[in-house]
């Protein structure tokens, strides 16, 4: 179960990566009434260019692990983006039951601001890089006008527009109904009022996407504590629990509106709909109304019909990213994993201020990010 | 076949207009991405051939002033690919061209 769970996150933050980590962890540990000594096991990930412009670090678990003082017996890394620390959750917990460690770290993040500065995200870094191949497929795929991830989900958005005949105006409605969580929350970094006109207004990045569809890469990081003994928390746990991964590319899928949440969500759909809130990877606004539909939740090409109809704030049909989502509180190191686990827990105990969902007892969290949307994991928290 | 094998004739292949893709001789499906092994089924069975070089646009996005999207092909095998030519839209027919992008010669999909 979770003992401690903190963020330190900024739209830019000046200073070094090392002193993000060391500000998350040590809010962590105070809320769990623990010590830098008491961690015996450390679970993260790596991104290039997120920890200080590194393209990459030799034995990154170790060197983190030395800087903060942390000695444990059990060390991973998880190399899938956004959903990573979503399986770390459940690993962690399932290590502790093996008896592997008493309290495991999960630390998650980066610096966003340095790779966003040089014009690229984490899966174009390639392109400042030419001695480096990403993908087996070398010259056919990176010598070619692409603007990953942005423009594999405009393919995506686009395709969807085309079988099911969903609308620009209903992904911008989706965006604004985020965006009214975020105001309602009080610790978004992006408020205000916005309209899905004001949406359709701002610029397009990659047709059919606009720019207020596109979640914002932010410094930032994530610590997470799972312990055998919940401390001062709710004693929550993960009920359910599915991961998928898919190694075709999405040219050679038949349908790419089709993501391994599908497969990550199969065996507890009907919990899924039972859940009190919800929260969905959001790194571009087809992205949650992909989920929506592969998880169960909406049937296939719905997902803009039930936007339109339906209310995701805390006391709607559906609550739905109830902090506004990751297109409203930035995008820590390319991964809102940790966001979306954030908030969850904010909910669970009660500490989501002018957003709480009332009697917040089940959530239900889809991650769906890496490579091409290669990879899923879906997860219900509760008691 | 080596994964190096592939390479080489996709890029003897490219140098004389032509666009070639992998057929699985066990399962008969058509991938364009290389891989020694078929990514449908797991045969090492498989030969390189030449497509139509037709097929549509599955989808398409535009950014930078130019155009990208899936190819899907009349024999059934799918490619990222930049397009260009008039009225470019998902759903329209296409055929392969070729041109130098730094310092390779690459296929592009091309609308009349």
């Amino acid at each position: 179960m979770i003992s401690g769970f903190a963020e330190a996150v900024y739209k830019n933050y000046d200073g070094s990566v090392y002193d993000l980590m060391d500000e998350a962890l040590g809010k962590a540990l105070e809320m769990a009434g623990i010590e830098r000594k008491d961690l015996d096991g450390f679970m993260t990930t790596f991104l290039p260019g997120v920890f200080d412009g590194n393209i990459y670090m030799h034995f990154f678990p170790d060197q983190i692990c030395g800087y903060l003082g942390i000695t444990p017996k059990y060390i991973d890394s998880l190399d899938y983006g956004g959903p990573s620390v979503l399986s770390a959750l459940w690993r962690a917990e399932r290590l502790i039951k093996e008896g592997v460690a008493e309290n495991i770290l999960l630390l998650f993040g980066g610096k966003g601001s340095d790779v966003r500065k040089r014009k690229q995200t984490v899966d174009s870094f390639e392109k400042l890089y030419p001695e480096v191949t990403n993908t087996p497929y070398r010259h056919l795929i990176n010598l070619y006008n692409s603007m990953n991830p942005v423009s594999d989900y405009a393919l995506a958005a686009e395709r969807h527009k085309k079988i099911f005949g969903s609308t620009d105006y209903q992904r911008a409605e989706l965006i604004a109904k985020q965006r009214k969580n975020a105001n309602r929350s009080g610790y978004a970094m992006f408020t205000g009022d916005l309209s899905p006109e004001d949406v359709l207004k701002s610029s397009i990045i990659a047709s059919p996407l606009h720019l207020l569809e596109i979640v914002y890469p932010v410094d930032g990081f994530h610590a997470f504590i799972v312990s055998r003994k919940s401390g001062k928390l709710r004693d929550i746990r993960v009920q359910n629990y599915g991961e998928a991964h898919q190694s075709l590319l999405p040219p050679e899928v038949d349908d790419i509106t089709v993501t391994p949440a599908i497969e990550s969500s199969k065996n507890f759909r009907k919990e899924i709909l039972k859940c009190d809130f919800y929260e969905l990877y959001d790194s571009f606004s087809i992205t949650v109304m992909l989920q929506l539909e592969n998880t169960g939740i909406v049937p296939k090409g719905q997902s803009g019909k039930f936007i339109e109809k339906n209310s995701i704030s805390v006391d709607g049909d559906l609550p739905l990213n109830t902090g506004g989502g990751s297109i409203n509180r930035g995008q820590p190191a390319y991964m809102s994993g940790s966001v979306l686990l954030y908030e969850a827990l904010l909910q669970m105990n009660e500490m989501a201020s002018g957003n709480q969902v009332k009697n917040a007892r089940k959530v239900f969290i889809n991650g769906i990010g890496g490579w091409s949307r290669n990879h899923s994991v879906s997860l219900i928290l509760g008691d | 076949m080596k994964i190096e094998d592939v390479y080489n004739e996709y890029d003897r292949m490219f140098a004389s207009s032509n666009m070639p893709f992998i057929r699985c001789n066990t399962c008969a499906k058509a991938y364009y991405y290389p891989r020694t092994v078929c990514p449908f089924c797991g045969s090492s069975s498989i030969e390189i051939i030449k497509s139509s070089g037709t097929g549509e646009i599955y989808s398409c996005t535009e950014f930078n002033g130019g155009f990208y999207g899936i190819i899907k092909f009349k024999e059934g095998f799918g490619a990222y690919m930049d397009i260009e030519g008039n009225n470019i839209v998902t759903g329209r027919n296409i055929i392969i061209k070729f041109r130098e992008i730094s310092g390779k010669i690459l296929p592009y999909a091309f609308v009349d």
